[in-house]
């Protein structure tokens, strides 16, 4: 994981089986990759990618080497383990030359422990110059790096250890160049003859010498020196004199200042005036405290909970996946699933020192969960980037082959329908309502036969009957009570009858009532009839789009055919009206 | 995580290929499918199945390492541990948890530190030793237990039959 190229152990000569060895426990026994984040198990010390063992342990609680019984939680870092395999990431390729040239020069006559100690030397001799200088730069880096990585994993500890090591060298140290000022501002003190006047000036840190200043400064402050000796061994000259120059008069005087004499603190080992050992070590002691806290709040990131999917509901899951960002599209058991994976990757990343943006980490889930539905549901016809245009070509010819019957069906049944609705036009002129109704319901049942062949387009065939017997109806069953009005108007025979009642209230409705004029919709729908024949017979050449386009043709086409009946009647109607009854003047208009 | 499967069966598969156990070839089928392996399995010397080319197919999860992968003999077998269509039974390619005859110790099963050469091998050394304790093909362990000369014999006609010889 750690690695972009594909590497193997095998990759080192048979002569160097140590570096074979020391590249292949560098890797993860699960996933045969170098060691990302180890985690190690502390029972048996066996080590594995975090992600690695996190998955494993979803499926048994025990290591898959040793079967030594493990959990979760006891999982630990293995730091020092990452930084081998950082370094050795960083080395391999060079190495892998140098190792790769070295026994391609040296013939097989040696004996493999010979050559290696040879190859040894050599690579000693001839190559470490170039090695160490390409290296120096990245060490120099790695040191400071690995300085970082330390400092943040063990970031709160050690800063306020750091503080804690500041407070007591402030104590030591900083007295030196404070001590100057002040003996010189002593010196100004005693000529001017105002000591209280100038204390505000002494640093603000050291409370005790300040309030202590007036009392006996001598004393006050000619110890600090002698201490400070002790740990300013690189400090400056000035330092040092100062130092030398001041113990004879600490010897002296300390005797002398007995009752504001100094301890050292049992905690930071600072010196503190008696007086305030007491406050000094109760802050020392908090302090301390805190610092010997177990490190909980790591910096960075804290692992999530598991869930117990059973007892939440839909709703939950769904908010807590959106809590982080993630999708909540699909069923529960995607959902749950999802779920798991991005809690896994989530955890997996918290054991690293600079986890990826939790927005990487939904990507990656959901890129994931897409190769896996990928890998178990293929689409009809598979379209890889990476194949070659041949292998496409072919892949297309094999489609095409395969349902070529499908497409020759469905190419007839539209070149019959488009004759049929030709033949309409011309025998609706010689008022053959019936005849023209009995060809629209056949041609429409006929095109829902041929249809039916292919699946993916079932759903628009059964808009398309469904449309054809709600057109059925109108004209059968509205026939009865129009027929009163038709009986009114007209004294038809018994053929025409039905349909020139049936035919009234459809086309009184779609003249009277809707704003749009019928005829436009009429011949809107013809028109839209004649392509979908059209288009499939081009797509004999275009087969990727084929099934889509039928697919969506296909619904224009109920509406067409249903419409048509309509239209059709609608013309026989008229036809039939016309020659009978010529008052019904507004359908003619309408038409 | 199928990647990280594929990953890893190409890093197997290369492993396979350059080191290759003794009496066993093994690989994909086809480079587009990982997850489907073929593997020639000759049996072991010195045993009633020696000589035999035993042809067998390995289906992969997609979660594998960490769910054991499948193994079929695609050739007539008789065997305790071979079930009679084919499908291997041995502790090494049972998931931690699934116990078809309840006795493997944990040890012996899968795990994702286990490999495709390992199961290999032990197949191989399934077949030098049969197992008729727990017995896929229990016509098998009984002719194996009762009447070795017998099972020699059908394991002779398997071989020659695998070869493509006479019988």
């Amino acid at each position: 994981m750690a690695v972009v190229e594909e590497t193997f152990p095998t990759d080192w000569p048979k002569e160097w089986q140590e570096l074979q060895g020391l590249d292949g426990a560098l890797r993860c026994p699960i996933c045969y990759d170098f060691i990302n984040v180890s985690m190690i198990l502390p029972n048996c010390s066996h080590n594995y990618c975090s992600l690695c063992i996190r998955r494993y342990i979803g499926y048994k609680t025990r290591c898959p080497t040793c079967s030594m019984a493990v959990s979760e939680p006891e999982l630990r870092n293995n730091r020092l383990l990452d930084d081998i395999v950082r370094h050795f990431l960083q080395l391999r390729p060079t190495l892998l030359k140098l190792v790769k040239a070295s026994s391609e020069k040296a013939p097989a006559v040696e004996t493999p422990s010979k050559r290696i100690g040879a190859d040894t030397i050599n690579l000693r001799d001839a190559k470490r110059p170039r090695l160490e200088l390409e290296r120096k730069p990245k060490q120099k880096n790695e040191g400071t790096e690995a300085m970082r990585v330390y400092d943040e994993s063990h970031g709160l500890p050690q800063q306020q250890q750091s503080e804690g090591e500041k407070t007591a060298r402030m104590d030591n140290k900083k007295p030196l160049l404070p001590q100057q000022q002040q003996q010189q501002q002593q010196q100004q003190k005693q000529r001017d003859g105002e000591e209280g006047v100038r204390i505000p000036n002494t640093p603000t840190q050291f409370p005790e010498q300040q309030t202590s200043e007036t009392t006996s400064e001598a004393s006050l402050r000619l110890p600090k020196p002698t201490t400070s000796v002790v740990y300013s061994s690189s400090t400056s000259a000035i330092q040092e004199e100062t130092v030398t120059s001041v113990p004879p008069p600490c010897a002296t005087s300390t005797p002398s200042a007995e009752p504001a004499c100094e301890v050292t603190c049992p905690v930071c080992r600072a010196l503190v005036k008696q007086h305030y050992i007491n406050l000094h070590l109760d802050k020392c002691l908090t302090q301390q405290q805190e610092s010997l806290k177990p490190p909980v709040k790591l910096p960075g990131r804290r692992p999530l909970p598991k869930l117990v999917y059973t007892l939440l509901s839909d709703k939950q899951l769904k908010s807590r996946l959106k809590e982080h960002g993630v999708s909540t599209q699909g069923n529960r058991q995607v959902l749950v699933r999802r779920h798991q994976e991005f809690l896994l990757l989530y955890n997996a990343e918290c054991d690293s020192l600079h986890p990826r943006p939790v927005p990487a980490l939904v990507a990656e889930v959901e890129k994931a969960e897409r190769v896996r539905k990928g890998t178990v549901t293929q689409s009809k016809l598979p379209y890889q980037r990476a194949a070659s245009p041949s292998k496409l070509e072919k892949n297309k010819e094999e489609y095409l082959k395969k349902h070529d019957s499908h497409f020759v069906k469905i190419i007839t049944a539209m070149r019959e329908r488009q004759r049929a609705c030709q033949k309409q036009t011309t025998t609706a002129s010689a008022s053959r309502g019936q005849h023209c109704a009995a060809s629209a319901a056949e041609q429409s049942g006929s095109g829902g036969a041929t249809l039916q062949c292919e699946r993916s387009l079932d759903e628009s065939t059964s808009t398309d009957s469904e449309v054809v017997t709600s057109g059925g109806d109108v004209v059968t069953s509205e026939a009865a009570p129009a027929g009163d009005v038709g009986g009114k108007r007209t004294a038809p025979s018994s053929g025409q009858q039905r349909f020139g009642d049936g035919d009234s209230p459809s086309s009184a409705e779609s003249g009277g009532g809707s704003t749009t004029p019928p005829l436009a919709r009429v011949d809107g729908c013809r028109g839209d009839a004649g392509t979908p024949s059209r288009r499939s017979s081009d797509d004999e050449t275009d087969m990727e789009d084929c099934d889509v386009s039928v697919a969506e043709d296909a619904r224009p086409v109920a509406a067409t055919t249903a419409s048509r009946s309509v239209a059709v009647t609608t013309t026989s109607g008229v036809a039939a009206t016309r020659e009978a009854d010529p008052p019904v003047v507004v359908l003619e208009c309408s038409f | 995580m199928a990647g990280s499967a594929l990953k890893r069966l190409m890093a197997e598969y290369k492993q396979l290929t350059l080191n290759p156990p003794e009496g066993i070839i093994a690989g994909p089928i086809d480079e587009e499918n990982f997850f489907q392996w073929e593997a020639l399995i000759t049996g072991p010397e010195d045993t009633c199945f020696e000589g035999g080319v035993f042809p067998a197919q390995l289906t992969f999860p997609h979660d594998y390492p960490l769910s054991p992968p499948k193994m079929k003999f695609n050739c007539e077998m008789f065997h305790p541990n071979i079930y009679p269509d084919g499908r291997v039974c041995i502790s090494i390619l049972h998931a931690p948890g699934d116990d078809p005859m309840g006795y493997e110790s944990s040890a012996e099963r899968w795990s994702p530190v286990q490999s495709v050469e390992k199961i290999l091998l032990s197949v191989v050394s399934m077949l030098a030793e049969p197992n008729d304790e727990s017995a896929a093909n229990v016509d098998a362990a009984k002719v194996w237990r009762e009447d070795r000369d017998g099972f020699n014999k059908l394991a002779e006609k398997l071989v020659r039959k695998s070869l493509g010889l006479p019988q």
